[in-house]
C-alpha cells in the first residue's frame, strides 16, 4: 500500500492542484485521519471536525502555490498544526467528551484524563501517539503521512508510550524500553 | 541500550499491531476510539454529493486493497540514515569530529531521522537555506522533517543558537519540555539532561507551546523557562526584577494566589509577562489581568479593556504595543 500510494501521490497532488476535485477528495481520504489527529493534539474535541474541514479548505486555496509536490504531506500537516495553534492561542482547550460519545461519566473522565496526559507529552511523542492510539494508524502509516522516518516514528511511539504509562500510573512493560 | 531500529523484525504491537496485543495499549485504543476520525464516512464538504452505491463499492475495493497491501507490508523497513547524502541539513564541526548517526565525522549532511551528537566539540548546522544554528558541546539534535514549507529539529539536550530569516512558522525546535516555533528571529535554547531548559530571544519573537496546547509569545529581550512536563512558562523581560521572577515561580507551582502575586509584582518592564498571563489565566481572572496590564501599558487608542476581553484580534493590537515597549 505504501509504495503504490506514495508512487501515485505526486500525480494525485498535481491533479488536485490543477483543479480536479475528485483528486482533492482522494487527498482528503488519505490524509484526513492524520490532520484530525494533529488538530486533536491541540484542540478541544468539539472543535476538531470543523477545523479539519477548514484545513482542507485552506489547502485547496493554497495548493496552486505548492511548488515541491513531494512535500505535500508535511505541507498539509503544517497547515493543520498552524491552524490548530491559531485556534487555541489564548484559550486552554477543554478535554470534555461530547455526551453522545461518553457512555458513562467515569468513562468520559477517563478519556479526558488520557487526552490531557497525551497533550502534556512533548509534541513529537504527543502527535505520534494520538495518530496511533486515537486514529488507529500503524507506525508505517504514520511515517508515510507525516514525512517522518519510520525510525523516528518508532522511537517516538515507544518513548512516548513510556512517558504516557508513567503519567497514567501504568506499570511499564519490556516493550517500552525498546 | 537497544535501539528500536535494530529490532524491526521483532513482533511489536505498538508499531504495527504485529504479535500479541499489549493489553494496556489495546484498552487505550478502545477507550479513545470514539474520538477517531472516520474519513470515508465523513467526506469533505467541498465535494459534491454523489450516489451512495459507487461510494460503497469504492470503499469495499479500497478496504480490500488496503488489506492485501498491509499483508504484503515489509516488516523490516529500518531507515538507511546517512550523513553524507544530498538531503538534510549540512553540518561542520568547529574542531575535531562529531557523531552523526553513530559515526564520527568532521562534516556531513544530517538526514531526516538522524541525530547529531556534538560530544566534546561545537558544530555549525545549516537550517536548510533559511538560517544557521550553532550547537554547543554535548548537544544532541535530531532532524525530524525538512521541506520547502516546514523544517523541524528535535533538541534532546544541549545548546542551540539559531538565526533564521524566513516567514513565521517555517522553522521549529521541538524539545522534551516545550515546542518552540520560530516567528522570524534569533534565539538560543538550552536543554538540560532532565529535558527542562530555557530560551533567550535576541531578535524577533517565538511562540512557545505549553501544557494543554496553550501558546505564549516570547519577543526579543525576553527569556522563558522550558519546564519538564510542559507546565506553563511565561516569558520574563531580561530586565525583570527578583519580585516578578519569584511570583512567576509561585504561579508555575500552582500557588492558589499565583495570578494575584504576579499582578502585584509586575512593573512596566514586566508588561510582556502580564500580557501573556492573559492567555493562560483562568477566565475569572482575565479581567483583573487586563486591568493591571492597562495600568502598565495602556491599550492603544481606541482599544478598550472590554473590547480586548471580547475580541482576541483586538487584544493582539494591544499585545503588539506591549512588545514595542520592550524594545
Amino acid at each position: 500500500m505504501r509504495t503504490r500510494e506514495l508512487d501515485e501521490l505526486p500525480a494525485v497532488v498535481v491533479a488536485a492542484r490543477d483543479g480536479d476535485r475528485a483528486a482533492f477528495g482522494e487527498l482528503y481520504r488519505r490524509f484526513s485521519r492524520a490532520v484530525h489527529g494533529i488538530v486533536l493534539a491541540r484542540v478541544a474535541y468539539g472543535d476538531v471536525a470543523d477545523l479539519v474541514q477548514e484545513v482542507f479548505t485552506i489547502a485547496l486555496q493554497r495548493l496552486p502555490q505548492l511548488t515541491e509536490i513531494a512535500a505535500f504531506p508535511g505541507w498539509l500537516l503544517a497547515i493543520a498544526r498552524n491552524r490548530a495553534i491559531d485556534h487555541v492561542r489564548g484559550a486552554k482547550p477543554s478535554d470534555a467528551l461530547p455526551a453522545e460519545l461518553a457512555t458513562t461519566a467515569s468513562r468520559a473522565a477517563e478519556v479526558s484524563q488520557v487526552i490531557a496526559a497525551l497533550r502534556a507529552l512533548p509534541e513529537a511523542y504527543q502527535e505520534t501517539l494520538i495518530l496511533r492510539l486515537v486514529e488507529g494508524m500503524t507506525g508505517p502509516e504514520i511515517a508515510e503521512q507525516t514525512g517522518l522516518s519510520p525510525g523516528s516514528v518508532r522511537v517516538n511511539l515507544h518513548r512516548g508510550m513510556k512517558l504516557l504509562r508513567a503519567s497514567l500510573g501504568i506499570t511499564p512493560t519490556e516493550e517500552d524500553s525498546r | 541500550m537497544t535501539r528500536p531500529d535494530d529490532e524491526a523484525d521483532r513482533a511489536d504491537y505498538l508499531w504495527d499491531r504485529s504479535g500479541p496485543p499489549d493489553p494496556e495499549i489495546a484498552r487505550l485504543e478502545t477507550l479513545l476510539s470514539p474520538l477517531r476520525h472516520d474519513a470515508p464516512q465523513d467526506e469533505l464538504k467541498l465535494r459534491r454529493r454523489r450516489s451512495r452505491t459507487p461510494f460503497v463499492i469504492a470503499m469495499v475495493v479500497a478496504a480490500s486493497l488496503a488489506l492485501v497491501m498491509w499483508w504484503r507490508w515489509p516488516r523490516t523497513d529500518a531507515p538507511a540514515v546517512a550523513c553524507n547524502g544530498d538531503t538534510g541539513f549540512a553540518f561542520t564541526a568547529r574542531t575535531g569530529t562529531v557523531g552523526c548517526a553513530g559515526a564520527a565525522v568532521a562534516s556531513g549532511v544530517l538526514a531526516v531521522g538522524a541525530t547529531l551528537d556534538t560530544g566534546g566539540h561545537e558544530a555549525e548546522l545549516a537550517i536548510a537555506n533559511i538560517g544557521r544554528a550553532e550547537l554547543g558541546a554535548n548537544t544532541r539534535v535530531r532532524l525530524d522533517r525538512t521541506s520547502a514549507e516546514h523544517h523541524q529539529l528535535f533538541l534532546e539536550v544541549g545548546h542551540l543558537h539559531a538565526r533564521v530569516s524566513a516567514p513565521p512558522r517555517i522553522f521549529a525546535v521541538a524539545t522534551p519540555s516545550a515546542h518552540v516555533t520560530d516567528l522570524g528571529c534569533e534565539y538560543s535554547v538550552d536543554i538540560d539532561p532532565s529535558g527542562a531548559g530555557e530560551i533567550h530571544v535576541i531578535t524577533g519573537k517565538v511562540e512557545l507551546e505549553t501544557a494543554g496546547g496553550t501558546v505564549v509569545v516570547a519577543p526579543a529581550g525576553t527569556h522563558a523557562r522550558l519546564l519538564a512536563g510542559r507546565h506553563a512558562s511565561l516569558p520574563l523581560a531580561d530586565r525583570a526584577g527578583p519580585e516578578i521572577t519569584a511570583a512567576l515561580r509561585a504561579l508555575e507551582a500552582d500557588a492558589p494566589d499565583g495570578v494575584a502575586w504576579v499582578l502585584a509584582a509586575a512593573r512596566e518592564v514586566d508588561a510582556i509577562t502580564v500580557a501573556n498571563l492573559a492567555a493562560v489565566a483562568p477566565a475569572a481572572s482575565k479581567r483583573a489581568v487586563l486591568d493591571r496590564l492597562a495600568e502598565l501599558v495602556p491599550p492603544p487608542q481606541p482599544v478598550t479593556v472590554d473590547q480586548a476581553l471580547a475580541d482576541r484580534a483586538v487584544f493582539e493590537l494591544w499585545f503588539d504595543e506591549v512588545v514595542r515597549r520592550i524594545r
